[in-house]
């Protein structure tokens, strides 16, 4: 039966880089419609369990659940046609290609991806795009950027560009959504919009993990906290509790 | 006039080959050097095929020219997996040890080269009629690469090359788009070597070394790399160039050298001063990635 409201779990995930373990043993647990907020210091392997999750870099050790199907032999693209969608720290977005583009080639189906021939028999882009255009222009107006659809990433502000790369995540439309630190350097209204899109998605069952040092936004947002170190996993419980945690708050929050 | 005839048939098959070099340098990102391999690939196979069987010139053509696409389709499926630098080193390889068969092997005519190639047109014009075939493969070869970079395929071969990473975790997949484009390409310049040895009737190895690369590698870049007509440009200037510089009438002494200064002053002027190339896109956002970063 947990397996239904468990939507991403992982067993025993082992990662080594060149000694130095990353991610040791860990065992994890996501549920659909929750939030869960990676918490640690630095290097303590929050984007490396991210990276696992995401098909980036291979496991040494342990499997990867999704709904019950192992998928750690999968590389990341079909892993992401499965419905794992993530951002990265440093947006990524494709700076040749305007944003509608930018969402369009995001989605879990994209028309090159069956044929054979590199489009050169390809008469009806326009025809083909307009369903995906659609849904992409909905999601730019989501996250309030729908007169930019034109343009490239570069012409616009950081914060910005933070949407883009979310709105980017959620035209895949699948069940996990994997946002590394979607907060750092962005305030105000930005802030404000990245809350309210997270929240929406949970009331759509969505699974979300979030990575995040913004410790306000964690005890705001996130339904759980799970705290790594050393690519340990120390603790996982509610914000409110892992914050009274003495050992805990002598190690990250420092005092 | 025939030399005249003979220079433009060589800048259009160079138009075919800097365009095809175009859509995996400028447009994938993929900085391979082996490109005049499978210019020599199609020129080789067209050859022997022409003269071991008795086929009509331009389906041998054809037929090399899928050999070449073949080819190239088989070894990047192992050479794709690595990139930049790396791939620099990988197609070097490749096409050092390719050309070393190529020197050594009796069939092709080693060091020699091959002769006796059959002619594509037998006819008091065949140059002007061969002028026509390859203008119109060079055109046809242009639009080809134009409705690839219009089509879906052109967005994620873009996508592809601004970021792999981001690009194969959103779900497409980097290797396939990669070899698709890398056979094509070599498709186009196999087919360009066929043309080149049913004119010239002889080929050489050397013809297909490290300086038909930079060569290569300067037209797409002077022309613009990751634009559809640019390349097209640098092939032409390139090609014609050197010997406008010979309507000079200098001493030969002079002469070879002065080619060289202008041709690497052409391409420092072009990196500082003009990356982009002639015809690079205003906002700066096609070209070499690699120069950007």
């Amino acid at each position: 039966m947990s397996e239904i409201k468990n939507s991403l779990e992982t067993i025993n995930l082992t990662k080594n880089f060149g000694g130095k373990i990353v991610a040791n043993r860990i065992n994890v647990k996501f549920k659909r419609g929750f939030v869960s907020g990676l918490i640690g210091p630095n290097g303590a392997g929050k984007t490396t369990l991210f990276n696992l999750i995401s098909g980036n870099i291979k496991s040494d050790h342990g499997d990867v659940y999704l709904e019950g199907k192992k998928i750690n032999k999968m590389p990341d693209f079909k892993r992401a046609r499965l419905g794992i969608a993530r951002t990265w720290q440093m947006n990524r977005l494709f700076n040749s290609l305007n944003l509608i583009d930018n969402l369009i080639i995001s989605q879990r189906f994209d028309y090159s991806d069956k044929s054979l021939s590199l489009g050169l028999f390809d008469f009806n882009r326009t025809k083909k795009d307009a369903v995906y255009e659609d849904i992409a222009a909905i999601l730019l107006k989501r996250v309030g950027l729908l007169d930019y659809r034109n343009s490239v990433p570069a012409e616009l502000s950081y914060g910005q560009q933070k949407l883009v790369a979310i709105a980017r995540a959620l035209m895949n439309d699948g069940s996990i959504i994997m946002l590394d630190e979607p907060m750092a350097g962005v305030e105000g209204r930005t802030h404000n919009k990245i809350k309210e899109i997270i929240l929406e998605e949970k009331s759509r069952k969505k699974t979300i993990i979030v990575i995040e040092h913004n410790m306000h936004f964690i005890r705001e947002i996130c339904d759980e906290g799970i705290f790594l170190v050393n690519g340990q996993i120390k603790a996982v419980d509610s914000v409110a509790g892992l914050m009274n945690d003495i050992e805990l708050t002598r190690i990250y929050f420092g005092g | 006039m025939e030399y005249f005839i003979s220079l433009l048939i060589l800048a259009s098959i160079n138009v075919i080959l800097a365009t095809s070099f175009n859509l995996i340098l400028g447009y994938g990102g993929l900085l391979s050097v082996a490109q005049p391999i499978f210019f020599a690939l199609g020129a080789y196979c067209s050859a022997l095929i022409s003269i071991y069987f008795d086929i009509p010139v331009i389906l041998s053509i054809f037929l090399a020219s899928s050999v070449a696409g073949v080819f190239a389709f088989g070894v990047s499926l192992p050479s794709l997996r690595v990139s930049g630098d790396y791939l620099v080193v990988s197609t070097l390889g490749f096409q050092l040890g390719t050309l070393h068969i190529i020197n050594n092997i009796e069939i092709t005519g080693a060091a020699g080269g091959l002769s006796n190639i059959p002619p594509l047109i037998s006819h008091p014009y065949r140059s002007l009629l061969t002028l026509f075939i390859v203008v119109f493969f060079a055109v046809l070869s242009i639009l080809m690469v134009r409705k690839i970079m219009r089509s879906a395929y052109g967005r994620a071969i873009t996508a592809l090359r601004n970021d792999e990473k981001a690009f194969s975790s959103l779900g497409r997949n980097p290797i396939r788009i990669k070899v698709l484009i890398v056979a094509l390409s070599a498709a186009m310049a196999g087919f360009a070597g066929g043309i080149y040895s049913h004119y010239y009737l002889y080929v050489t190895p050397e013809q297909f070394g490290i300086f038909a690369t930079a060569s290569l590698l300067t037209m797409v870049v002077i022309g613009g790399a990751g634009t559809v007509l640019g390349p097209a440009l640098g092939a032409i200037i390139i090609t014609t160039l050197p010997e406008i510089i010979t309507f000079l009438n200098l001493p030969v002494s002079i002469m070879a050298p002065l080619q060289g200064v202008i041709f690497t002053g052409v391409v420092i002027i072009f990196i500082f001063v003009k990356p982009s190339g002639l015809i690079g896109s205003k906002r700066g956002l096609d070209g070499l990635e690699i120069w950007k970063k």
